[in-house]
């Protein structure tokens, strides 16, 4: 991840049109996205790099907008992590897939077909994880899978350190019963 | 085998994490636009001095101090848990990137050397820090746990409350000028449907801890101790979490100097009357000036709230009332003080959203009042069968050298018994234009959805909205799914007729009136109101008669740039309810979701307090905060008098600085009084008034600072705060400085949210402080 330096340079040339500053700023940060997005749809590569796809699509639309306030990792996070909710919450007429819409949805139980390829403990781990709330969620995804720092993740949420800190006790609480519950 | 948190969070950094498809990148790349959008509003890169919001909460420096000062034995934890690498030494924090287990998770990116090893091992440093503080805030709330176990209500606040008699101060009007900047992250963009939604209540098991291991080191064995009390107390703050409104448990010390009185048996007295209102306030207008750095900083805010129109709007116009600030009073001239009661906290959340947009809060902003009872004050006793118990603690003050005392008198209401009145509830929203800016009709809509929520089977809901005309969408209901399709189904446009909601809220109200349920409109605006007659003064005199009927107007305000407090807070007062400022979703989960009782439920009406001094012990006094909550002394038990109200399980402080005559100590000593305290109130349901009474003397003194209650100190902290921020006599910001480590010392007694919130507002408050005396560009 573009933890080194600042990107705000990099930004302010993509943001005026400067395209190898934008590439620039793909390729240090769609790893991170992936991996995000990966976890989040529960290891369907071909829908994780799809909404990998729409992410930086929408993060060129609202490049403008962009403020700069916020590292340029840390607001494609946001950006991805809203796609993928759209994702799984658009009405879906054209999926019949059962299985996709069930590997997809935040779900009680474990998955069978993810657990298989996951091992059962990561499997259910992520199903806890989806399971949150989604403050939690939101944050326990940006903590550990896409590797924000928690000052960071606080000015997205527009709250103080102390409270997403409080946040992730609370998330590590609920996954350490749950997980406790399974085995 | 017990998952601690260490553990837990490596392996939700181990999830697989495959590598990126090859073609992903080509893919992204083939989609960067041919020609990037140009920028709407150049933005000026920001330089280190005026980027986004100061380092205030320099947790990382904390993080670091304490890594470094004891930092080895988690460290060593951390390695120790990878066998074959030797215990750390006490640097190893800075080189755990090899064998350290965090990073070995981190390694799926690392072994691809997109990550280098320094990031690898700043990551781990960091989660390191992190869980030390996090153990260290865990070691201080089990050590208050382990010291007593007392049931409190969680915090304070609530209904407006009243002058009216005496505040004829001269009022200066503030016209925020510039535009607003709104340093947030940029909204999610386009379909933005994501909704925050779910601040879902989650109840957790009490959890045990399970025995400790036979270790080699005495170090682990300590360390494993605190992970284990770490995890108690998160299962604990779960339990405190779940139970919301009534009831909550909660681990508090136990005050050393406070005491509380035996309630006197209330005496009855005249019922009331219709209250007579003086409004002798003069209004003035003074311009200050734009707030923001540069001029591309203010045309930031607006763009990024995909509300261009808005834009372009005129410049912001942030309207306050300063009411000055109470003098001291000689006792043997005016030995009482007298005062409607205040839970409001509107003005804490005000300035908080100021600091957090790095910039000084005008003073006409600051309440002391409403910032001291915006805190929680778990040390306080809760009543059981009276309504209120009241209680003093006094001591030097850490503020004045010359030998000043600090009173602080409480109140604290009773936790609500058995099951609230069923309430109907009419949900005033305002949908005008200005609600589109920084997305104020989305922050309302998420609020409510939290209110909804937390309604009982037995509560109805109604909605009715506002733009240029009012409409009743709703009569009340039980279906609240359709009531929140509806209300999410609004867009925000037109003009403000926030006289005509609330008229038809009204009708609304007193049509659809049952017996045994009460009565509350809660309006949801930024207080800009454009159209139909717009002052205040015509809609308040309904406002009064509705109230006396008993149907309570709770106000919530929304938005920063032209928000209107003053007519907000004006409205609540006369509406017999609550004036909260909402500015962030967790303040609105506060306010509706774990204080909903008391926001819904009133314990006692038009309260007001009488404190009166003994002239041979109390030279002089000066009451900190309600100054526009004054009641003349003749009139406290004028039951007319409009006063304050307060919720179920609230509790309301009043603060005062005490100048003691010569021979104070040689009276005190054979028994003398202090002061003695009384309050009126009107019970709910009841039409007699009640008074309460506490004698403070020698017994409820404490040396000062060190011997002082947590509450005592964490009142101090905010008054002292509030009386800096608004500049009161005597007080500059340089006076922050020292602030900052009182108030890190209470921060670190507490594990509360508001506690911390304080500490880093008041750090904010004294980095912007410095910038300004810097001389840098800063206002």
């Amino acid at each position: 991840m573009a933890r080194t330096g600042d990107d705000r340079e990099t930004v302010h040339a993509a943001a005026r049109g400067d395209r190898v500053a934008a590439q620039e700023l793909v390729e240090s940060t769609y790893r991170d996205v992936w991996s995000t997005l990966i976890r989040l749809t529960g290891g369907d590569s071909e829908l994780a790099a799809d909404l990998t796809q729409e992410t930086y699509r929408k993060a060129w639309q609202a490049l403008p907008k962009f403020q700069g306030r916020a590292k340029f990792s840390t607001w494609i996070y946001r950006i991805a992590y809203n796609t993928f909710l759209n994702h799984i919450r658009r009405p879906r007429a054209v999926q019949p897939l059962e299985e996709e819409a069930a590997q997809q949805l935040p779900a009680d139980t474990v998955d069978p077909v993810a657990a298989l390829s996951w091992g059962e403990e990561a499997a259910g781990l992520r199903e806890a994880v989806l399971a949150l709330p989604d403050d939690l969620r939101f944050t326990v995804a940006a903590r550990y899978w896409q590797g924000l720092r928690v000052r960071e993740i606080a000015s997205l949420e527009e709250v103080s350190p102390a409270a997403i800190r409080k946040r992730l006790r609370k998330a590590l609480a609920v996954l350490r019963l749950t997980l406790e519950e399974v085995s | 085998m017990r998952l601690d948190d260490k553990t837990l969070a490596q392996k939700l950094r181990q999830q697989p994490n495959p590598e990126p498809p090859p073609e992903l990148l080509e893919r992204l790349l083939a989609d960067l636009p041919e020609a990037l959008p140009a920028p709407i509003e150049q933005v000026a890169a920001p330089t280190a001095s005026t980027a986004g919001r100061p380092v205030w909460r320099s947790w990382a420096t904390a993080a670091s101090l304490v890594t470094l000062v004891g930092g080895g034995w988690l460290a060593y934890q951390v390695i120790g848990q990878a066998p074959p690498v030797a215990p750390a030494p006490e640097s190893a924090v800075a080189d755990t990137s090899a064998e350290d287990p965090f990073s070995r998770a981190g390694v799926v990116s690392a072994e691809e050397g997109n990550e280098s090893t320094t990031e690898v091992s700043a990551r781990a440093a960091e989660d390191v820090a992190e869980l030390q503080i996090l153990e260290q805030e865990v070691a201080v709330a089990d050590e208050l746990d382990r010291r007593s176990e007392v049931t409190v209500p969680d915090q304070v606040l609530e209904p407006g409350v009243k002058e009216k008699t005496a505040a004829v101060r001269p009022v200066d009007r503030i016209v925020r000028g510039g535009t607003e900047a709104r340093p947030v992250e940029p909204a999610p963009v386009g379909d933005q449907p994501v909704s925050e939604s779910s601040l879902r209540k989650i109840t957790a098991p009490r959890e045990t801890a399970a025995a400790g291991e036979p270790t080699l080191a005495r170090k682990q064995e300590l360390s494993e101790e605190r992970a284990e009390l770490g995890a108690r107390l998160e299962a604990l703050g779960y339990v405190q979490e779940g139970e919301v409104a009534s009831g909550r448990q909660r681990n508090v010390r136990r005050p050393q100097g406070a005491t509380s009185s035996a309630p006197a048996p209330p005496p009855p007295s005249p019922s009331p009357s219709p209250s007579p209102r003086v409004e002798s306030k003069r209004l003035e207008e003074v311009v200050v000036a734009p707030p923001d750095h540069d001029g591309a900083s203010s045309s930031r805010g607006q763009v990024q709230h995909d509300d261009r129109e808005a834009a372009r709007e005129e410049p912001n116009r942030m309207l306050f009332d300063h009411y000055g600030v109470n003098p001291l009073v000689a006792t043997r001239e005016d030995s009482q003080s007298t005062f409607g009661l205040d839970v409001d906290t509107g003005s804490f959340t005000l300035v908080r959203r100021y600091l957090d947009d790095g910039r000084l809060p005008p003073a006409a902003a600051v309440r002391v009042e409403e910032i001291v009872n915006a805190l929680p004050y778990p040390d306080l006793r809760v009543p059981r069968r009276a309504d209120f118990a009241l209680a003093a603690e006094w001591g030097s003050s850490p503020w004045s050298p010359s030998g000043r005392q600090l009173l602080r008198w409480t109140l604290q209401g009773r936790e609500a018994i058995g099951e609230r009145t069923p309430t109907d509830l009419i949900l005033v929203v305002d949908t005008s234009g200005s609600m589109n800016r920084e997305n104020r009709l989305g922050l309302v809509k998420r609020s409510l959805e939290l209110l909804i929520e937390e309604l009982g089977a037995h509560d109805r809901l109604a909605l009715v909205t506002y733009g240029g005309r009012g409409q009743v969408v709703f009569e009340p209901t039980h279906e609240r799914e359709r009531v929140f399709a509806a209300l999410d189904a609004l867009r925000p446009s037109g003009s403000t007729n926030l006289e005509e909601g609330l008229i038809l809220a009204y009708d609304l109200a007193s049509r659809t009136r049952r017996r045994g349920v009460s009565q509350r409109l809660i309006l949801c605006s930024d207080g800009v109101a454009n159209v139909g007659r717009t002052g205040p003064d015509s809609i308040l005199e309904r406002i009064d008669d509705e109230a006396r009927g008993g149907v309570e107007l709770t106000t919530v305000g929304f938005g920063m740039g032209n928000y209107n407090d003053v007519l907000m807070e004006q409205l609540a007062d006369r509406g017999d309810g609550r004036y909260a400022y909402v500015d962030r979703l967790e303040e609105a989960h506060r306010l509706f979701v774990e204080e909903l009782t008391g926001t819904l439920q009133t314990l006692g009406a038009e309260a007001r307090a009488q404190v009166e001094f003994n002239p041979d012990i109390v030279e002089s006094y000066r009451l900190l905060g309600y100054e526009n909550r004054d009641i003349a002394d003749h009139r406290f038990r004028d039951d007319s008098v409009d006063a304050g109200e307060i919720g179920v399980g609230h509790t309301v402080t009043a603060l005062y600085e005490l100048v003691l005559t010569p021979e104070a100590e040689r009276r005190l000593a054979a028994g003398g009084e202090l002061a003695t305290l009384r309050l009126r109130y009107r019970p709910e349901g009841s039409d007699r008034f009640a008074e309460e009474e506490l004698v403070v003397g020698r017994r409820s003194a404490v040396e000062g600072w060190n011997q002082a209650s947590f509450g005592w100190r964490l009142a101090a902290v905010a008054a002292r705060f509030a009386e800096i921020l608004r500049g009161a006599p005597g007080v500059s910001l340089q006076d922050l400085d020292s602030l900052v480590y009182r108030a890190r010392e209470v921060a670190e007694q507490s594990d509360e949210e508001t506690v911390w919130q304080l500490l880093d507002m008041i750090e904010q408050a004294r980095n912007l402080a410095g910038l300004a005396q810097g001389g840098a560009d800063w206002q």
